[in-house]
């Protein structure tokens, strides 16, 4: 065997950034393993309790960039009991050790104290990047460190995070006389924003590119913004409504025609209908429009905007639009690759507005649909056939069908034959969430068929274990299985042992499995963490039903900072 | 066909999704009759987990009422599947019959969505609960799925298009799946103003009962307080004028001069509001309806105006007749009409 010169091999290597393909070219040999790691800039640890940070840190000394992710995906749902675990702290603490250099840190569904970010903020004077999604633990104090600290910070993202309200200094900590900010999102804050910390910050930030404001936000302050940062591309906005300020809205008219590189816009929260026009004057570059939560948009409202979006790709409504926006969205949006249709209501008896007719017309409109979510309160067989047919191209869909267990609208029969269609005819599917009424057939056809599927989640459904088990058995790429109150018992459960090895992880509540079948799991496979979650206290013994499980490959063994009611076995 | 006919004869198990209407004249079965078997969605009975199930619009008990339903019942045959190997061939040959039948599915059930609209939406809660409570009890053995709706005949189901399904709407942790952030959202706004009725024409019977006893909003021009009157109580436009006019005219007096209340002002206000209908007094009076566009009062009938007028508003004359020429940008009235005055286009295109 010729040498190859390691040098090139890690040449080759920097070209390859998808995480896949560099896990790929890791199990070459010995040779390719240790280059790849010296390399990686970039590492994801999709489940924050799968591995030791220090080991992490061994592996790939020289990364930038982490990405961590905590909780399972029903803790926002409130499955999971608070205190449940999931803290940043380990791995800040293990990244300040071995690599202060970093850029990047993006948690998702993790805690985060404001001890922790007072750590990050004094160990990484290089972050550029930090975004926390769906975090918790944290109040403005924290982000006032961070701003304070980190003075190259590029992007400070808070995507719906709870964060504690202590104060409105934080975005006077900003550094001066100018920041790097180029991103900047706290629409999740709860609390009123200091009005002149704002309009300093943006006037100081020459590089800000993506704003997203909270509702405290009023439109004399956005009209500000707009008028000192008219480069803006992406825009959430602040409550736009009447204010005491006469001359607000004209000026935030006037500001917002200037900003014509604007193609992202979100935000509204309760502002009244009749702002609606505002968006038309950017109508035309708009890629992506997110108002799902503007729950005073009506469909007349909502009608007249989308009709004027023709390049919208990306389309966040609440279900006030109706089967009959769904139709203008058909005829206008051709571009549409994502739409996510919210419920306003939660009430699982109210009807939405949209039915299965809106499905269809989008369907048929918007042929480069990759990506769906959609709530309603009654659905078809024929219309997801007809959806299967035209979209052959979607790789994500989700239906939430308010009332669990609802049956085919028109005949009444369940839905297996659509979700079953939806499976057959797209065959790059990766997601799939189900809803009404479903039996075990449903999870033949996804066993047979849905052979990329990597993310199932399932609620209500199924007869028997042999849902289950058609889809352990069939779909080989699967890595997430989120189960929630289907009779699957113990069988169930141990016909995929040798299944979860090779998926990130279980998640099974409100199912008919024991106690015993769990320790069933764990005895036989020791590399798993098979972890029950129980409130109540009740005898140990095997015939026990379990509430909740929660099963994931690991590396680092048993969690050493389980809360009580997390019971590893 | 033949070819993949004759495979699937000899692996029984073999995937084999609707077949096109060639393959089933082979077969020689007796699809006229229609060969939904239902027999049963748990494959505990049969250990080669083979599996037969029936298309939607299947039901066996159903008598085949109109000719209709009977065509639906021809072109959607039963489905065999079996678990684990399929074959290419096959499986083209069946993907094929498959997209075909969709064809002739959905023109099945645009008809049955025109019914069911038609006939409006009803629940049968209680019916579906207990069929299906029945069925839930049991993992196994298979329920018997064709029987899981009750057994109504055809028009009935169309009648339930929000038949529910498995167990009562109790509340239940987590579901609908939203997360806490958007619930939250959803509960405050829900409290603040109740959400207007939808456009469709299910509902539109609800959005006629709510007219029932409007309070519209009512704002003057040079008075920053609005109120609300309603719409009901007055039975024509003369009344709606008095209405106005007790509403606003104390004050007006107040404005004009609040130290005293005189009834020398009176007078002058008598005037006023006299001609808020006609277009000649010192203001009138104008209405903003459904869609947002504002009209003068008085064109229409009295009911019709009733239910489509959604805030009205008194203008002063001088001030209409330079809003509809200018597009400047000075805010004369209290919550104005943006789109009116900036001349942006309509929010109706098509």
């Amino acid at each position: 065997m010729p040498y190859f010169p390691d040098e090139v091999v890690e040449h080759i290597l920097g070209f390859v950034s998808s995480h896949r393909d560099r896990d790929a070219a890791s199990l070459v040999c010995h040779v390719w393993y240790r280059i790849e790691g010296l390399t990686r800039r970039s590492v994801f640890i999709s489940n924050c309790y799968a591995v030791r940070p220090e080991r992490v840190h061994a592996r790939f000394p020289c990364l930038r960039s982490l990405t961590v992710k905590g909780k399972p995906r029903f803790a926002d749902f409130n499955l999971v009991p608070a205190g449940w675990g999931a803290s940043a702290e380990p791995w800040v603490d293990a990244c300040a050790r071995a690599c202060p250099g970093l850029e990047e840190l993006r948690l998702k569904r993790m805690v985060v104290t404001d001890g922790c970010l007072n750590h990050l903020a004094h160990s990484f004077p290089n972050l550029r990047s930090l975004v926390l999604v769906s975090c918790e633990g944290f109040s403005t104090d924290g982000l006032a460190t961070i701003a304070t600290n980190c003075r190259f910070l590029k992007e400070l993202d808070l995507q719906g995070s709870q964060v504690e309200f202590r104060g409105r200094h934080w975005l006077s900590c900003f550094p001066k006389p100018s920041t790097s900010l180029e991103s900047l999102n706290f629409a999740c804050l709860d609390g009123a924003v200091s009005a002149n910390a704002l309009e300093s910050l943006v006037a100081r930030s020459p590089n800000l590119k993506s704003l997203r404001l909270n509702r405290a936000v009023p439109t004399a302050v956005l009209a500000k913004i707009l008028t000192s940062a008219p480069k803006l591309v992406d825009l959430g906005t602040g409550l736009v409504a009447q204010s005491n300020n006469a001359g607000a809205l004209p000026s935030l008219y006037s500001a917002i025609q200037q900003c014509t590189s604007l193609n992202s816009l979100s935000g509204f929260w309760d502002s009244p209908r009749w702002i609606t026009p505002i968006i038309h004057y950017i109508c035309k570059n708009l890629t992506c429009l997110n108002l799902s939560y503007a729950p005073m948009f009506r469909t007349v409202d909502l009608i007249g905007t989308i009709h004027q979006c023709q390049n919208l790709q990306h389309l966040w409504v609440l279900d006030h639009i109706g089967d009959a926006g769904l139709k203008v969205v058909a005829s206008s949006c051709l571009e549409l690759q994502e739409l996510r249709i919210f419920p306003a209501n939660a009430n699982v008896l109210a009807s939405t507005g949209v039915t299965e007719e809106g499905l269809v017309a989008v369907s048929s409109g918007c042929r480069k649909l990759n990506s769906m979510l959609y709530s309603c309160s009654r659905m078809t067989n024929s219309a997801l056939i007809t959806v299967a047919k035209n979209c052959s191209r979607i790789t994500s869909f989700r239906l939430h069908i308010c009332l669990h267990g609802s049956v085919d609208a028109v005949t009444g029969q369940p839905l297996d034959e659509g979700f079953g269609a939806i499976v057959r005819s797209c065959k790059g599917l990766r997601r799939l969430s189900m809803s009404g009424l479903l039996t075990d057939s449903v999870f033949l056809y996804i066993g047979m068929y849905a052979e990329r599927l990597e993310t199932l989640s399932v609620a209500f459904a199924g007869d028997s274990d042999d849902g289950m088990i058609y889809v352990l058995n069939g779909c080989k790429n699967l890595r997430k299985l989120e189960i929630r109150n289907c009779p699957f018992g113990n069988t169930a459960l141990l016909a995929g042992t040798h299944r979860y090895e090779a998926m990130r992880s279980l998640w099974m509540s409100s199912c008919d499995i024991t106690l015993g079948g769990c320790r069933s799991l764990a005895a036989a496979m020791p590399g798993l963490n098979v972890e029950v979650i129980s409130q109540a206290d009740g005898g140990a013994n095997d015939a026990k039903k379990v509430e909740k499980l929660y099963v994931y490959r690991t590396l680092a063994g048993p969690r050493d900072d389980a809360p009580g009611f997390v019971s590893a076995l | 066909m033949e070819e993949s006919s004759m495979k699937r004869e000899a692996m029984p198990r073999l995937l084999d999704l609707i077949p096109d209407e060639k393959e089933w004249s082979l077969r020689g079965g007796a699809p006229r009759q229609g060969r939904s078997k239902n027999t049963g969605f748990g494959s505990d009975e049969d250990e080669k987990l083979e599996l037969k199930l029936g298309l939607p619009g299947l039901v066996q008990e159903e008598p085949a009422a109109s000719s209709r339903e009977k065509r639906v019942h021809q072109e959607s045959p039963a489905l065999s599947l079996g678990y684990p190997p399929k074959h290419s061939t096959a499986t083209t040959g069946a993907k094929r019959g498959f997209l075909d039948t969709v064809e002739a599915k959905a023109q099945g059930y645009e008809k049955e969505q025109a019914r069911a609209a038609a006939c409006g939406k009803e629940l049968a809660v209680e019916e579906n609960t207990a069929a299906v409570g029945e069925r839930k009890k049991g993992c196994c053995p298979p329920p018997p799925p064709a029987h899981a709706p009750p057994a109504t005949p055809a028009r009935n189901i169309g009648n339930r298009p929000q038949a529910r399904g498995r167990g009562a709407a109790a509340p239940v942790v987590g579901w609908p799946p939203i997360r806490s952030f958007r619930r939250n959202l959803a509960s405050t706004s829900a409290s603040k103003q109740p959400p207007e009725p939808q456009i469709g024409e299910a509902d539109a019977k609800a959005v006629l009962d709510c007219k029932k006893s409007p309070l519209v909003k009512i704002n003057m021009d040079g008075i920053p307080i609005g109120r609300k009157v309603d719409l009901a109580a007055c039975d024509s436009y003369e009344r709606l004028s008095l209405a106005v006019k007790d509403l606003f005219h104390g004050f007006l007096q107040v404005q004009r001069d609040p130290s005293k209340v005189e009834r020398t002002q009176q007078g002058a206000d008598e005037k006023i509001f006299s001609q808020l209908l006609d277009g000649s007094g010192e203001y009138t009076l104008v209405y903003e309806d459904g869609e947002g566009d504002r009209m003068l009062v008085g064109d229409v009938p009295w009911n019709v105006f009733v239910s489509t007028a959604k805030r009205l508003r008194v203008l002063r004359s001088s001030e209409l007749s330079h809003g509809l020429v200018s597009g400047s940008c000075t805010f004369l009235l209290i919550c104005a009409d943006i789109r009116y005055m900036f001349r942006l286009p309509k929010l109706s295109h098509s």
